[in-house]
């Protein structure tokens, strides 16, 4: 199109933006056409959730984890007098890279699709101790709080490592 | 280096006129990531230039020595944020190629068309990019918007928007879902739609011909010379493509059409850019059709007690600004011995910057940076 | 003129080069220091004319660095792994600046990060790292734990493990 032979309706295309959806997405709620629920897909590697049953405690995840975030928490003994372990996700560290989701031998820890987290920090901590106010609030044991929306998981046939 | 100073400072006198020296870095909204140029200025004119590069250095290739084979694969894609998907592919090509394996056919038309989905995503940001530079920020709006359809898609497949963490040595990590190739299709469809619009607004704008006809020229045997790739290269009218040339994943399928032109300045070179663009969507559409069924994996074992054998591969892959290689050394154990990774951007970002700056007005370094698709991570690693 | 990858061997090999075939489009060759311009300008006249990068490698354990000079055919197709060995304790070599410019660069980020010297070379400051004063980084000998436990009072493992 060579300059100045634009169109008489020109004007016209304007008004019928005017009735065109938005592009921006209302944060977080609008229902998305593309995912139904909160614009997320099926296939979501967001907050870890795991079923504390299921788990051994084996610590595969914590040996896989490229970022070291993931650390195994004595919980309790067993009748044997054996420490059980579960892990706990350091969230300031997780790059959600889902290899510990795939090297799971019971398939109990598996990543939901939420990841909305938030905390409130008490404002009359003075700086150094609210850095470590957060980074206690970021170390997360995965349980099923968060299990009605699961994300990315392997079934058998899908497991790539382990 | 010596750190340089973050305010306009006059350091010397030429002819009674002031030699000022400016940080042109992260600070300024032209700039393409934390990277800087120190520019000596006479006026708004450049007489010289000093590159300022490793204010993004993040030690990758240290980093990869000490991580197991497969752990790095969370790794790699951080090296340029815009266009993940080739330092995956390349990384576990040159592991595919020092353990003589083959992928799956599948496998390598899946990695073709994520490949290529995320050269369509850098082409949208570069383009977008271009036009801020020139004061034009409608592009920019219009193509971060069709560009996050496709990041939904990459959602969708992998499970992550920006760092898909998808390919892993043996193939990739899980089929196409039901559903996804539909969408896929029209995605493109409105890609194609959108081609029209993008042409309104950037490509046959005034002002995009005013400012960016002649800047920068690079001639054809310079072009080579100094070892620009990719849209670069070949709007200087060199017709060379890794796709072609050395071809991975399944390009040696497909039919990759090799576009030039002629004319090496900054507006053949979006153009380039502009018409690859299309070529992209065709050539998906290519690999959708021919696209066989089978596996997507090869079985390694488990990829966490990996080892690759002793020797040594150099894999290299055509991503959206040119050649991203990565050469991996193996002596045989858990990690890799050495990971180098050549970035498509140093020649143009250090070299050609000391070419072409000078003389330049300081308003077009954005504008020129913006055409040669100079992506800083690449440069530090 | 293109070559086929056989042919570009057996003339390398009549230069008296130890030549490997390694895949399809890539093979490596070992050169001597002495040898390294002449064996380059040989390669761009029969036209090797993209050079890559350029990467060393620290084999500590045999003493020695190896710089490997990636350059490719865009007429023959052919990838060229030019590897040259040298003593790590005396670490020198003639620079390529003269025969591709972007060596520059290439020359300089592997002075930086393994402190080998190119002879001839005008320019080899600091491209990347700022008031480094500790052994060059990428080698092998060099500890990252160590380094950041003694610059900045880093605790093993974050500190809270």
């Amino acid at each position: 199109m060579a300059l100045g032979d634009k169109s008489v309706y020109s004007p016209l295309t304007t008004l019928k933006n005017l009735f065109k959806r938005p592009m921006t997405i209302k944060y977080p709620k609008e229902i998305l056409r593309v995912f139904p629920k909160e614009g997320v897909s099926p296939n979501y590697r967001g907050l870890h959730t795991n079923d504390l049953e299921k788990c051994v405690g084996c610590a595969a995840c914590q040996r896989i984890c490229p970022f070291d975030a993931i650390e195994m928490k004595i919980i309790g003994q067993n009748e044997q007098g054996r420490a059980i372990k579960k892990p706990v996700v350091d969230y300031g560290r997780c790059s959600f890279c889902a290899f510990c989701v795939d090297v799971c031998p019971t398939n109990s820890l598996k990543m939901s699709r939420h990841y909305i987290y938030k905390i409130k920090t008490v404002k009359s901590l003075s700086a150094k101790d609210e850095v470590e106010f957060v980074k206690d609030k970021f170390r997360i044991m995965p349980d099923e709080k968060l299990g009605d929306d699961i994300g990315y998981n392997t079934g058998k046939a899908k497991k790539v490592l382990g | 280096m010596d750190a340089p100073s973050y305010m306009l400072t006059k350091i010397a006198e030429k002819d009674d006129l002031a030699v000022y020296e400016l940080f042109f870095g992260p600070n300024h909204p032209g700039m393409h990531g934390n990277f800087g140029y120190v520019l000596e200025m006479i006026g708004t004119e450049i007489v010289k230039v000093r590159p300022n590069a490793g204010q993004l250095h993040r030690g990758f290739e240290k980093l990869m020595e000490q991580k197991l084979w497969v752990q790095n694969i969370a790794l790699v894609p951080r090296i340029c944020v815009v266009d993940p998907d080739p330092n995956e592919v390349a990384y576990c090509t040159a592991i595919e190629k020092i353990m003589g394996i083959e992928i799956p056919d599948r496998a390598k038309f899946i990695r073709t068309i994520t490949l290529e989905m995320s050269r369509l995503t850098s082409f949208l940001m570069g383009m977008g990019a271009l036009g801020a530079a020139l004061g034009l920020y409608t592009p920019m709006y219009i193509m971060t918007a069709d560009r996050d359809l496709i990041l939904d898609l990459f959602e969708w497949l992998t499970g992550g928007r920006i760092y898909h963490i998808f390919n892993i040595p043996g193939g990739v990590r899980n089929d196409l879902p039901e559903g996804w190739v539909d969408r896929l299709n029209k995605v493109l469809d409105h890609l194609e739609k959108r081609l029209i619009e993008y042409d309104k607004i950037l490509f046959e704008n005034p002002i995009v011909h005013k400012r960016l006809k002649g800047l920068g020229y690079v001639s054809k045997e310079d072009a080579v010379r100094f070892g620009l790739t990719g849209p670069n290269l070949r709007a200087s009218g060199n017709p060379y493509d890794v796709r072609v040339d050395d071809p991975y994943a399944a390009y040696a399928y497909l039919d990759v059409k090799v576009i030039i032109q002629e004319g090496g300045d900054a507006l053949t070179r979006a153009v380039q850019v502009r018409i690859e663009f299309e070529e992209t969507i065709k050539l998906i559409r290519q690999a959708l059709k021919l696209m066989p069924e089978g596996e997507v994996r090869l079985n390694l074992g488990n990829l966490a007690m990996l080892k690759v054998p002793k020797g040594e591969a150099y894999a290299k892959v055509e991503s959206s600004k040119g050649e991203f290689g990565y050469y991996v050394v193996s002596d045989g154990g858990m990690k890799p011995y050495r990971v180098a990774v050549r970035g498509p951007s140093l020649p143009a970002g250090l070299l050609l910057a000391q070419k072409h700056l000078p003389k330049m007005k300081i308003d077009d370094v954005a504008a020129w940076m913006g055409s040669l698709a100079i992506c800083p991570p690449d440069i530090d690693k | 003129m293109k070559l086929s990858k056989e042919e570009i061997i057996d003339l390398l090999k009549q230069r008296g080069l130890e030549v490997n075939d390694l895949y399809p489009t890539q093979i490596s060759v070992i050169v001597n220091k002495e040898n390294l311009i002449n064996h380059l300008v040989y390669l761009k006249s029969i036209g090797f004319d993209h050079l890559s990068f350029i990467n060393a490698v620290d084999f500590i354990d045999e003493g020695e660095f190896e710089l490997v000079y990636h350059v490719w055919s865009y007429t023959n197709k052919v990838h060229v792994l030019n590897k040259v060995r040298i003593d790590r304790n005396d670490p020198k070599i003639p620079t390529i600046v003269d025969l591709w410019e972007q060596a520059q660069f290439y020359e300089q980020e592997v002075h930086e990060f393994f402190g080998i010297v190119f002879e001839g070379n005008k320019d080899l400051s600091p491209l990347f790292l700022e008031n480094w004063l500790d052994i060059p980084p990428l080698r092998k000998d060099f500890d990252t734990r160590e380094f950041s436990i003694r610059l900045f009072d880093a605790k093993p493992n974050g500190g809270d493990r």
